[in-house]
């Protein structure tokens, strides 16, 4: 389930006459955390449903029959199901009745917490052996199945000889569809992923096939950027199956420097300086201490790491260190042969992710370089105050923003995820120029150009979607 | 002047469409724009918006009369924030003020469209802006933060939130503006991220005695660790053109403009690593006097216009890879047609060049309209070879069901859903609209005007002379 569900559902909700006096945010926790001393049993009811069926899709072509069947068009007779499965699948559909059935995208990985509602019976699919990687050989990109990991792609990249040119986030096993309809974030220091998402194809709920954008070159000129204005909700308007992605070529000299800070006030003017020098960089990670000790097991250090890749030339590569070193001014130690996360073998790779993942972490935190200081003393306030350890995970962007995925030790029970949340957002919310991006926080914010700009994108939805089969909107 | 654009318009083309507006606008606030979108929805009006009308197919020129928003008076920069490194201007600024306007405070607005003396900000953006600098720092897309849109309805309202990290940003509706021509809203104001200003700027230049060595120059930069700021491929053709018109120009040979922008020392290491890869290549360093020129001339290419009085230029982008193939056809397609034809291109990213063909045409000889069966040819040529033909408007509509195929239905519904009553620049983009508001003759059918087009290709076929504009000779053509 997404977002323009989650919110239509909220948003009917809070019109219920048992419901309309309560306070939204009241409401969205009581929503989230399913509290059942508040919430009428009907509601109850609708948020504790699950899929009736988990297909595990091997080529794309299974996707569209399973839209057919969820169109009424085809029994599933055609799925290619051994017969035992097939009379149970047919069962939990219950196909022969009048009634709905959508289709679900499953995420490889969720960084914050799952929709509040979630599938109403119907397919959910698992789009794990999506999994196939082809890099042009000639040209610089890669034609990826939604359920390949960033780690495999990244790996093969190496291999063909290219660099994959954007990171997660947060260091975890995420595959690459979770950009689309999971809550992945994939940047470069120079660019977001948009910039290398040339072209995802998919298919629309009467199961044909629908390429966004194209898969060679990048879309200019070419009509509205259909691509980009789904792109971060795509599995609630058409079932992505593959994507293409642009990379670039392997560097000469590929280098990776660790750079240790004392504090964030000596941290953030180099950060500054940084961004402010025009030097081109991969990456540029941003790590506490407990961050980097979970990405790197055994590793330790004395408050913060700035974590630079650099690729190039060797001669302008060689000109970039000693002026980084000169620029960054406070670092207290450097390393320049730690080699980086991203290098650790597949299997240990998924080990050290799935330990990061246990951790409570509520969203993404966005704000000037100048204001991490600010920024990293407020996610302590709410690490003492929620009495949960906190890890740091961020990565600067040369536009002279930071953004911080906080983790926070905690057991992910609900109502502690909530609670976490909300602190976050309000604390987020007294420092300037900074934004909270989380699936709680955009439930929360009701201000009217928000709701302006979401009520168009729930009419395209509500057209681009006619036979309500693509993760349909929920009624309350 | 408000029924043409950059390109050249044959006369014939008033039997089809009604170009002239029936009144003209000019706007200062964002109040007047939405007062003005009510009142062409009462008045059952089309209305269409204007920058700076360097558009090259059409996108700002009416079909159907009605009102057009010349948006220039918009221009006002509202705020500059050093801290954040934005700038917050109103639309009908053009790029080149903006630029300069910013450098003066020491910071550098990294993209810019070839046009951007003329073209306006809101004006680029609404058409999928990609220019000089996109190479390194992609396209207008990157750049824009927020947006001010006046809507169908009148309705005013922000798209996106300016401090959000756009990438990840939940119901951002900027790409829903971007490439749009003005169809499903009027931009009037813009926040767009800008950067320190870099140390130096050093444009290059190399020239190659034939073709096929320039050819293969864009592959080798795209596929080298090197990242340019801009790299631009100039035809023989272009120069043949330019120093008819301009004596003094460098004469006509394969020129590959190459710009690095950053910190001194990794943009003079990053000279001498190019000049490496480029002489690999057979091509020959030219005296930094001539690159300097080159670059200083970056927003003037096309004199030429002066010596047919007409001229048109086409875009596609194409994958880097396939840009012999491209040039090759290209090449053929020119000779079948009996053209003389300039091949510019530049890289848009370690993928895709933009390709952008222009010829020279009489506009009020009887046959010169023919000349434009080139544009559909080439743009068949460019989605052949796996990319797209680039700008939708008057002309180029009929190509948007086969660049997108199967996602059409998403598209349409973008515009049906924003503008239910089509009357915002209607007719340009998913159909194609006539002057006349009657049964079966109010839209061309893309196959019509494919046709139509393709029937032109073939007199041009007939034609027992090739246009002769310039007299060129070198080892290319």
């Amino acid at each position: 389930m997404g977002l323009l569900v989650d919110r239509a559902f909220v948003d009917s909700v809070t019109e219920a006459p048992a419901l309309r006096e309560m306070i939204r945010e009241s409401l969205i926790e009581a929503l989230f955390t399913r509290n059942d001393r508040v919430l009428p049993r009907e509601i109850v009811a609708v948020l504790s449903r699950e899929p009736s069926v988990t297909v595990k899709v091997k080529s794309d072509h299974e996707i569209q029959r399973l839209l057919r069947v969820a169109n009424g068009e085809e029994s599933t007779v055609t799925l290619g199901l051994p017969a035992e499965d097939y009379h149970y699948v047919r069962r939990q559909l219950a196909i022969s009745k009048d009634r709905d059935i959508g289709v679900y995208v499953r995420p490889r990985t969720l960084t914050t917490h799952p929709w509040i509602v979630p599938p109403q019976g119907g397919i959910a699919v698992d789009v794990r052996e999506l999994s196939s990687i082809e890099v042009d050989p000639k040209g610089h990109r890669a034609l990826v199945g939604v359920g390949a990991t960033w780690k495999a792609l990244y790996d093969e990249s190496v291999r063909a000889g290219r660099q994959v040119p954007f990171f997660p986030l947060v260091p975890l096993d995420y595959g690459l569809g979770d950009a689309l309809f999971g809550d992945a974030i994939f940047q470069s220091y120079a660019a977001p992923f948009r910039r290398y998402l040339y072209g995802v194809r998919s298919f629309a709920y009467h199961a044909r096939r629908t390429r966004l954008g194209f898969e060679e070159v990048p879309n200019h000129g070419t009509g509205y950027d259909a691509l980009g204005l789904l792109q971060n909700s795509m599995s609630e308007f058409v079932i992505p199956a593959s994507m293409a992605v642009g990379l670039t070529p392997r560097a000469r000299v590929v280098k990776n420097w660790v750079y240790q800070f004392p504090d964030a006030g000596k941290l953030a003017p180099a950060l500054g300086k940084l961004t402010g020098s025009g030097r081109p960089l991969l990456y540029a990670n941003v790590y506490d201490a407990a961050g980097w000790a979970l990405a790197h097991p055994g590793a330790s250090v004395p408050a913060l790491v700035l974590e630079l890749g650099v690729a190039g030339a060797p001669t302008v590569v060689a000109a970039r260190e000693k002026a980084l070193d000169a620029a960054l001014v406070g670092f207290t130690a450097k390393t320049a042969d730690t080699p980086p996360f991203y290098d650790t073998e597949a299997r240990a790779y998924a080990r050290i992710a799935e330990r990061i993942g246990r951790f409570v972490i509520p969203g993404y935190v966005t704000a000037p370089v100048a204001a991490l200081p600010d920024l990293l003393s407020k996610l302590k306030e709410v690490s003492e105050d929620s009495i949960a350890s906190l890890a740091v995970f961020g990565a600067v962007r040369r536009t002279g923003t930071v953004s911080l995925a906080p983790a926070f030790d905690s057991p992910k029970e609900a109502a502690k995820v909530c609670a976490i949340s909300r602190k976050v957002w309000t604390k987020v919310q007294a420092i300037p120029g900074a934004s909270y991006l989380s699936r709680l926080a955009h439930l929360w914010t009701d201000n009217r150009m928000y709701r302006a700009r979401l009520l168009v994108l729930q009419r395209l939805k509500a057209e681009i979607d006619a036979g309500r089969v693509v993760e349909p909107t929920i009624p309350a | 002047m408000y029924s043409h654009d950059f390109a050249s318009l044959p006369k014939i083309a008033l039997l089809q469409w009604k170009m002239i507006p029936d009144f003209v606008a000019v706007p200062k606030t964002v109040e007047e724009v939405s007062r003005l979108v009510q009142f062409a929805y009462e008045g059952g009006l089309p209305i269409v918006p204007r920058g700076g009308g360097t558009g090259l197919v059409g996108g700002a020129v009416p079909n159907r009369g009605g009102i057009l928003l010349d948006l220039r008076r918009m221009d006002r920069v509202e705020a500059i924030d050093m801290e954040r490194r934005t700038v917050t201007v109103q639309a009908g600024r053009t790029w080149k003020e903006l630029a300069d306007i910013v450098a003066s405070r020491g910071m550098f607005l990294p993209i810019s469209p070839l046009g951007a003396p003329a073209s306006t900000i809101g004006g680029w953006f609404a058409t999928g802006g990609v220019g000089i600098g996109s190479c390194k720092y992609g396209d207008a897309r990157d750049l824009v933060l927020d947006m001010e849109v006046v809507l169908p309805s009148g309705e005013v309202v922000r798209t996106a939130d300016r401090f959000a990290d756009l990438s990840v940003a939940y119901a951002n509706l900027n790409p829903a503006f971007f490439g749009s021509e003005g169809t499903v809203g009027i931009i009037t104001s813009l926040t767009l991220q800008v950067f320190p200003k870099p140390e130096a700027l050093t444009p290059l230049s190399y020239s190659f005695k034939d073709l096929s060595a320039a050819r293969d120059v864009p592959a080798a930069i795209a596929g080298s660790d090197l990242e340019p700021y801009n790299a631009s491929f100039l035809d023989p053709m272009h120069l043949a053109f330019v120093k008819a018109v301009r004596p003094d120009s460098p004469d006509p040979q394969a020129l590959a403009n190459i710009v690095f922008e950053g910190p001194k020392d990794e943009v003079t290491a990053s000279e001498k690593e190019m000049d490496g890869l480029i002489a690999g290549l057979g091509g020959k360093k030219l005296a930094e006097d001539v690159a300097r020129s080159q670059w200083e001339g970056r927003f003037d290419l096309y004199p030429a216009r002066r010596i047919s009085g007409g001229l048109v230029i086409t875009q596609a982008e194409v994958p880097v890879s396939r840009f012999p193939d491209m040039f090759r056809r290209t090449t053929r397609l020119m000779h079948r047609l009996r053209m003389q034809v300039a091949v510019n291109s530049f890289l848009v990213d370690r993928n895709a060049l933009s390709v952008e063909p222009y010829f020279l045409m009489d506009e009020q000889a009887p046959l010169g309209p023919l000349t434009l069966a080139f544009v559909k040819k080439f743009a068949d040529v460019a989605l052949a070879l796996g990319g797209h033909p680039r700008g939708l408007g008057l002309f180029t509509a009929f190509n948007f069901r086969k660049m997108h195929k199967g996602a059409t239905g998403i598209y349409e519904t973008v515009k049906s859903q924003l503008d239910p009553y089509r009357k915002m620049n209607p007719g340009k983009m998913t159909e194609v609209w006539t002057r006349y508001n009657l049964p079966i003759v109010n839209v061309i059918p893309p196959e019509a005007m494919t046709l139509g087009l393709e029937v032109a290709a073939f007199v041009r076929r007939l034609k027992p002379t090739s246009d002769r504009y310039v007299k060129i000779e070198t080892g290319g053509r």
